[in-house]
């Protein structure tokens, strides 16, 4: 059966969709079947790590929300891509598909301004998973809670919530946890993105464990190679021995783990 | 302002459908939000819960997650159908029930902002 893993953080700029990215990339490369979707309509940005542009994209998840076709058709196959772009290093055995949300400002301002059923979403999620015959659907949320995160949240076997070292981070991660756990979620993974490398990092991973008492999955330290990088590719497939690149396969690990 | 009592009967009932339900168990007409389900209680939050992750699911499979007996699935599953979180879909074989959660975002600027913007 198919599993869904949602990546949330309360606050933005927590390395969400760049996170999301590797992971599904990471859990392809091991021979699954993986669809993403980026359910941040008003701020999308995941199509841009797969080289995706306005050109390249004429179909979106607005398209499929507005009732102008279904969501299997508005499904990228960035394996090509991802295999073009990282050279010999990458070796797809799986398959990434990718469903974008519109970057026309157009499609933006509409769905601020006329809103969308958001119940849509699950059912194109669970069509997406029997029509691509998926084994992991990633699901890119926006930050915050609202009733689009909160309906991410619910249907996640998997939720994984990004935070920084920060005390507005842990305070809005105190919530979303709450939250969380009042709509049974089954597995709760933490992972904490740009922790200055002067810190202790096991000091910190038990600090995080112990205020939330649920699993960090991860530390991933501050690293300018991969904000050198700024999006324009899969930093995980372009140094593969870097120590994120270790330490988000270790994620991997753990989102993957039955 | 119609003499017509079905005409006014139907106003009366868009007004009604357009309020909250002050009784939890009374049917509603729009799709409940997932602040409502955060509302529920504990027993038919989790069940539907599981059935949003899972899509659908017959009261059989209900009751094994539930590690209750099926009548008692069936009853969860029943409250939920009435209160408008689930459709029960009838086909070959049982039941099947599908979450129906998710209400339409409204708009998130006010109408005046988008007339200064056009």
């Amino acid at each position: 059966m198919a599993r869904t893993v949602s990546v949330h953080s309360f606050r933005g700029g927590t390395g969400k969709s760049n996170i999301t990215a590797n992971l599904a990339v990471t859990v392809a490369r091991r021979g699954n079947r993986v669809g993403i979707v980026d359910t941040d309509i008003q701020s999308p940005g995941i199509h841009v790590l797969f080289g995706l542009d306005e050109e390249k994209m004429d179909r979106a998840l607005n398209d499929y929300l507005w009732g102008d076709c279904a969501i299997q058709d508005t499904a990228y196959d960035v394996s090509p891509v991802i295999e073009a772009g990282a050279g010999a290093v990458a070796v797809m055995s799986g398959n990434v598909y990718l469903v974008p949300s519109s970057i026309r400002a157009g499609e933006i301002a509409r769905v601020l301004r006329e809103g969308y059923d958001v119940s849509l979403l699950n059912d194109g999620f669970h069509e997406l998973i029997d029509r691509l015959d998926l084994d992991y659907l990633f699901i890119d949320t926006h930050p915050g809670l609202n009733e689009e995160t909160l309906l991410s949240i619910a249907i996640s076997d998997v939720l994984v919530l990004i935070l920084r070292p920060d005390r507005q981070d842990f305070q809005g991660t105190a919530v979303t946890v709450d939250v969380a756990r009042r709509l049974d979620v089954p597995r709760m993974l933490l992972v904490v993105n740009k922790a200055l490398q002067s810190y202790d990092f096991a000091a910190l991973r038990k600090q995080v464990e112990e205020t939330y008492d649920a699993t960090v999955a991860g530390v991933l330290p501050l690293s300018e190679d991969v904000a050198g990088l700024a999006s324009s590719d899969l930093f995980t497939l372009r140094d593969p021995d870097h120590p994120w690149s270790r330490e988000l396969r270790a994620i991997a690990d753990q989102v993957m783990a039955q | 302002v119609t003499d017509d009592p079905l005409e006014r009967l139907r106003r009366l009932r868009g007004a009604r459908d357009a309020e909250p339900s002050p009784d939890q168990s009374a049917p509603r007409a729009s799709t409940p939000s997932m602040t409502d389900v955060l509302s529920l209680p504990d027993d038919l939050r989790a069940l539907l819960s599981w059935l949003m992750r899972r899509g659908g699911a017959t009261a059989a499979d209900a009751a094994a997650q539930t590690d209750g007996d099926e009548a008692t699935a069936q009853g969860l599953l029943d409250r939920l159908v009435a209160q408008g979180y689930v459709r029960r879909i009838d086909a070959d074989g049982a039941p099947v029930y599908r979450a129906r959660v998710g209400s339409r975002t409204g708009p998130r600027l006010p109408g005046e902002l988008w007339k200064v913007l056009e």
